[in-house]
């Protein structure tokens, strides 16, 4: 990280510089105002050149590709890649999919799941299965909100391809059910995108058991 | 209102303007946020703090 000094105004380089084969992530105005008392007026990121290749693609084929093979019912993404779909990106270790089985109550529910992937070359990583470079958690419907997410989820696109995403409503009363930190940011984010409003959250967490927690929300971060 | 104000909601437009952007590109950018965000968790859990972290990188011509 380096500063320079121009005129009145300082940047903030960030990561690789050019010279490295690297590319500009973002440009813009930034303070940034820490123990070091820095005052940025333009900040600039820089990180390696990416191949191109968006993974992601990979992950939404095999989706697909086991929805069609009927290992699963059907599937949504959710979590941080689904809530992208709504507000400006944001960084995240793994790609999250709800998983809607036939046999639920199954002792290994995700053996299936799992073999399916072996079997294409994916091969799991710790809690997860590694797809390119993202490593993708398969999680089972674990309510009737969850249920209700993919079965009502929408159709997405990314990269040409169609893909199953959870809705903005049911994403925030999932998020509201969990109830972290991370998890109220991410309402907060949906709201502010507009991409759902309050009444449409209400009316999910009213049906599932989530008003008094929903009623808590608004107190402490909607000033209601 | 101040200068550093200013900044403040020059650097939320900003940001609030990606959203426009579409889901490919913006999961494009997520994985070069993730490899940012790792490479600075790592640099600063070796220096243990953000102004080890400033030094360290200056200190490799980053």
């Amino acid at each position: 990280m380096t500063q320079e000094k121009r005129g009145q105004h300082t940047t903030l380089h960030v990561g690789l510089r050019p010279s490295c084969g690297s590319v500009t992530l973002g440009r813009g105005a930034a303070v940034v105002d820490g123990d070091s008392g820095w005052l940025a007026s333009e900040v600039y990121i820089w990180t390696r050149r990416h191949d191109g290749e968006n993974h992601m693609k990979a992950v939404v084929e095999l989706l697909n590709e086991m929805k069609k093979a009927g290992v699963v019912q059907d599937y949504a993404l959710f979590g941080a890649v689904a809530q992208m779909r709504y507000t400006e990106p944001i960084a995240t270790l793994d790609a999250d999919i709800l998983v809607l089985l036939k046999d639920a109550t199954a002792i290994d529910v995700l053996s299936q799941i799992y073999r399916f992937c072996r079997e294409r070359g994916y091969l799991p990583r710790e809690e997860a299965v590694l797809v390119g470079d993202w490593p993708v958690q398969f999680i089972p419907t674990f309510s009737p909100l969850t249920e209700e997410a993919v079965r009502e989820a929408e159709t997405g696109e990314i990269e040409g391809l169609s893909v199953r995403v959870v809705s903005a409503r049911h994403l925030a009363a999932i998020a509201l059910s969990v109830g972290r930190a991370r998890d109220h940011a991410r309402i907060l984010a949906l709201l502010e995108s507009e991409a759902v409003n309050r009444d449409e959250i209400e009316r999910v967490a009213l049906r599932h058991g989530l008003q008094e927690r929903w009623t808590n929300f608004k107190r402490r971060f909607l000033d209601e | 209102m101040s200068k550093r104000n200013t900044l403040f909601e020059r650097q939320a437009a900003w940001q609030r303007a990606r959203a426009k952007l579409s889901w490919t590109e913006k999961l494009r950018l997520a994985v070069i946020l993730r490899e940012l965000a790792l490479s600075m968790r790592r640099t600063s859990k070796e220096h243990g703090n953000a102004a080890a972290v400033v030094e360290s990188l200056a200190k490799y011509g980053r």
